[in-house]
């Protein structure tokens, strides 16, 4: 995997950017031929790409008993978006990301006891922990994990997000082990034995709001977490999302989408975002608590789009973390 | 492939002169080719000020410093081994905000203060020509947290020993690689549409034209080569704006017959204003080598052209006198508001209906002033006498230069190559550490959220940020300068005494005076690392 030739890699990252746009104005998906995965419609152009996906091999089982909560809409919106990735003017999550980053370092820093000030010539504060992101998009939050030394692997319902993400990741040499699973749920890796009870960290970061199914999506995502022993604190869940109220319709949907067309339109939909209170109960059903939460704010001038953590507005973005009870 | 990745080129002949000769170098092996997170072009103050800034506070990058001279060792510029020659102060000093000297580091501060190389002053006094008005400043009108040295308001530094410090202390930084005397040849940046994360420079020893080329790649050029930034003019995607003050500044070092009592002076005329700036510790026995026992201070007058020229022109005698005269001569009163032809040409009543607004403005100066006098805690100073000049008189014309954007795909300007302004609150270079301050922030920001500087995102991000927060501060500092050059640009009466009656209340109005002392003194918001 590593050694594709760069040649291979460009060629296919520009077909795949140009399918991306296709997709996007004709909205029109193609489904693949594994008729086990039909919740799934992905474009025909990831099965038939010239790099082979880690994750097609030995999916098929897994994907039969698969109980998942990831729409297809979802899917192709994500899909579309995925060549805009990496640039900051088209991808709001880039700014968010270093806040994201510095409140998870914080809570993993508490867990485990850890020093996370940069002294020496190599900063990897997240050596030695294994990290799930889950629902990896373009790969911003697994390549920030794995700079910072994590073991990461990184799920996502579209195949060809995945794919992107791989593509983006093996230009680095800090990056280029991200264990991509593309056209894979939460649920679905929660399904393999091997995978259970191995993470010291998951992410679920804005994802939540786009699932048909939180509740599954948090049963798939706890499961995941290392459980707590004599030696070990036991693993750390992280969700962000949007809070449900009137100033988050009009900040992140009038806002985000229509005013400022930050995000594409239809990027979210108000009635699947959540409060922290909405969240903690979901993650309580799994034996859970909240450990800490933080909204996400931006400060005048907005454009700047300069995030702050927050302790008392949870209005519109937020951030939380929950380890077993 | 490497050609396509080049930006533009000032003109085709060069491009390709350029990628002939060197296209044999580019796709030889790369075994003689070394990678840095970040270099930086030109290790002037701001250049090396930023190159320590990184490599303290983001140990985990690595810096290339290239410039195209090597500066002096810190004996030699302190002038500790030569006997004979004696030294003095030179006149290319700064006015350092105690914001930019902690930027600076306690370390290098204590050295240079240890060598009588410091002269801090605690006071600004400013004063015009044809009016009462005064401005008296002193550490307590700067906010609390802008206090980082205690009661001081700044310390005037010169180039040369500063920079010299700093190269010595980076001599022994692993994270740091010096490369000097060298002569950039040629940057190939990448594309905005690229995903490449490199930027290659050819570079190679100066003062030897057989020298063999040699070339680097970084994620991140910095040009801190000065105002005629050649980063800048050759990447050929920054735009800059100029405009000319119309004015030289004439700048020297003099000796003063007293001590200057820690105070900045800087009067104001109709031409522009004269500063007169301690420089060097008054105690000599601080003092290395042969560097005597007088009393020293640098002098900056801003003026036209021509009186530049003629003041250059005149005996040294003549010259000093004149400066002495601007600078011994008090607040005047305020000259009538209408002239008096104007008045005389008017019928009675109209002349009585102007002299009684006269009184009404003077006697509610007057009031002002009084009131400002109490804020101000002390009367008015009297500067030192100019005895004589020491060295050469130097001038330099007066451009204010901004560029458009500060950034382009992985190259960003900073300190002058990024903009240029008045020096007549001797701000240069409080604004190059501010740039430098605020873009290792930014940098260490992304970093530390492993987002790195190698993806476009990480980088891209923390160029916006530097980009957006440094241009507001700069534009608003050049405003406030411009709005100081054209308030005392002028002798027409109304608008001295509108000056007179702002510049006083302004002495007394909390807010506004502190708001004039920052941008007076280079005291900005505070940019913590
Ligand atoms: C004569 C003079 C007097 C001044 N007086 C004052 C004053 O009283 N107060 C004040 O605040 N400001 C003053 N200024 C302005 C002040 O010098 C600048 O604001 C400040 O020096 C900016 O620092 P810098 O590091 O950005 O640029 P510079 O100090 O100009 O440093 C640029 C560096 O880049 C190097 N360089 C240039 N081109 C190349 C290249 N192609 N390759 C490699 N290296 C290169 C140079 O050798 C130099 O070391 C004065 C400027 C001058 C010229």
């Amino acid at each position: 995997m590593n050694s594709i030739p760069r040649k291979m890699i460009q060629r296919t990252e520009h077909c795949f950017r140009k399918r991306a746009l296709v997709t996007s104005s004709f909205g029109s998906c193609s489904f693949p031929r594994n008729s086990l995965y039909q919740q799934h419609p992905t474009c025909a152009f990831s099965s038939s790409s010239s790099v082979s996906s880690r994750s097609s091999n030995g999916d098929d089982n897994t994907r039969s008993t698969l109980n998942n909560s990831v729409s297809s809409e979802e899917v192709s919106k994500f899909s579309a978006m995925a060549s805009t990735w990496w640039k900051v003017d088209h991808n709001p999550l880039i700014s968010m990301n270093p806040i994201r980053m510095s409140f998870i370092l914080q809570q993993i820093a508490n867990q485990h006891k850890i020093n996370i000030e940069h002294t020496s010539s190599a900063y990897k504060p997240l050596s030695n922990l294994k990290a799930l992101d889950a629902g990896c998009g373009g790969g911003l939050l697994s390549e920030s994990l794995a700079r910072l030394g994590a073991n990461v692997t990184a799920v996502d319902p579209s195949e060809e997000v995945a794919k992107a993400a791989r593509i983006h990741s093996m230009k680095q040499n800090d990056t280029k082990d991200i264990d991509y699973k593309g056209g894979m749920s939460v649920e679905e890796l929660a399904n393999m034995e091997e995978y259970r009870h191995s993470f010291d960290i998951v992410c679920v970061l804005e994802v939540i709001e786009h699932a048909t199914d939180p509740k599954s999506l948090m049963q798939g995502a706890t499961s995941l977490l290392k459980q707590p022993t004599d030696t070990h604190p036991g693993g750390l869940l992280f969700v962000s999302t949007i809070n449900r109220t009137a100033k988050s319709y009009a900040v992140a949907i009038v806002g985000g989408e229509y005013l400022t067309q930050k995000l594409p339109i239809g990027t979210h939909d108000w009635r699947q975002f959540l409060s922290p209170k909405e969240v903690n109960q979901l993650v309580q059903n799994f034996g859970m608590e909240e450990v800490d939460k933080k909204g996400m704010i931006l400060k005048p001038p907005f454009w700047d789009l300069k995030w702050y953590l927050d302790s008392n507005d949870f209005d519109v973005n937020w951030i939380g973390s929950y380890m077993h009870k | 492939m490497i050609a396509s990745l080049s930006r533009k080129v000032n003109g085709n002949v060069q491009t390709n002169f350029a990628v002939s000769k060197y296209s044999r170098f580019f796709s030889s092996s790369n075994k003689l080719e070394k990678h840095f997170d970040v270099t930086i072009v030109g290790g002037g103050a701001v250049g090396s000020a930023l190159a320590n800034l990184i490599s303290e506070n983001i140990p985990s990058l690595s810096v290339a410093l290239m410039d195209a001279r090597t500066p002096k060792s810190p004996n030699d510029a302190f002038n500790i081994d030569s006997s004979s020659k004696t030294c003095f102060p030179s006149p290319r000093a700064y006015a350092l905000s105690p914001k930019s000297l902690s930027l600076l580091g306690d370390d290098i501060v204590s050295k240079l203060d240890e060598k009588g190389r410091l002269a801090y002053y605690d006071t600004m006094q400013v004063w015009e020509s044809d009016g009462p008005a005064v401005l008296q400043f002193n550490h307590q009108d700067i906010d609390d947290t802008d206090k980082l040295n205690g009661d001081i308001l700044g310390a005037v530094v010169e180039d040369e020993p500063m920079v010299s410090c700093l190269w010595d202390k980076m001599k022994n930084n692993s994270h740091v690689e010096l490369i000097s005397p060298t002569i950039i040849e040629k940057i190939n940046a990448p594309s905005a549409s690229d995903d490449e994360s490199k930027v290659e420079v050819m570079y190679k020893k100066a003062g030897n034209d057989n020298a063999e080329p040699s070339n680097l790649t970084t994620n991140l050029l910095v040009a801190a080569d000065g105002a005629n930034s050649f980063v800048r003019k050759s990447d050929g995607t920054f735009h800059t704006v100029s405009y000319s003050y119309g004015r030289t500044a004439v700048t020297c070092t003099v000796e003063i017959d007293s001590s200057i009592h820690k105070t900045a002076f800087q009067r104001f005329q109709k031409n522009g204003p004269i500063a007169l700036l301690p420089v060097w510790n008054e105690d000599s026995s601080k003092r290395q080598g042969n560097c005597g026992d007088k009393t020293y201070a640098n002098i900056v007058w801003s003026t036209t052209p021509e009186e530049a020229k003629y003041l250059k022109s005149l005996p040294e005698k003549d010259f000093v006198m004149a400066m002495n005269d601007l600078l011994q001569s008090g607040p005047t009163n305020t000259p009538p508001l209408f002239p008096t032809e104007l008045k005389n040409s008017l019928p009675r009543p109209f002349q009585s209906a102007m002299n009684g607004i006269e009184m009404l403005s003077q006697s509610a100066n007057t009031g002002l002033t009084m009131s400002g006098m109490t804020e101000r805690r002390q009367g008015f100073r009297v500067a030192p006498m100019i005895t004589n000049v020491v060295g050469r008189v130097f001038s330099f014309d007066l451009n204010l230069m901004h560029a458009k954007n500060y950034i382009s795909n992985r190259i960003c300007l900073v300190g002058d190559a990024a903009h240029t302004i008045h020096p007549m609150a001797g701000q240069g270079l409080n604004l190059g550490m501010g740039d430098a301050a605020c873009l290792t922030k930014n940098i260490k920001h992304v970093v530390e959220s492993g987002m790195g500087i190698d993806t476009n995102a990480g980088l891209d991000y923390a160029l916006k940020q530097y980009e957006s927060s440094r241009q507001r501060e700069v534009v608003a500092t050049m405003g406030g300068i411009q709005f100081l050059h054209g308030a005392f640009g002028t002798t027409f009466s109304p608008a001295v005494h509108v000056r007179s009656v702002g510049m006083n209340m302004i002495n007394s109005i909390g807010p506004v005076r502190r708001k004039l002392v920052k941008v007076a003194t280079g005291i900005e918001d505070v940019v913590s690392i």
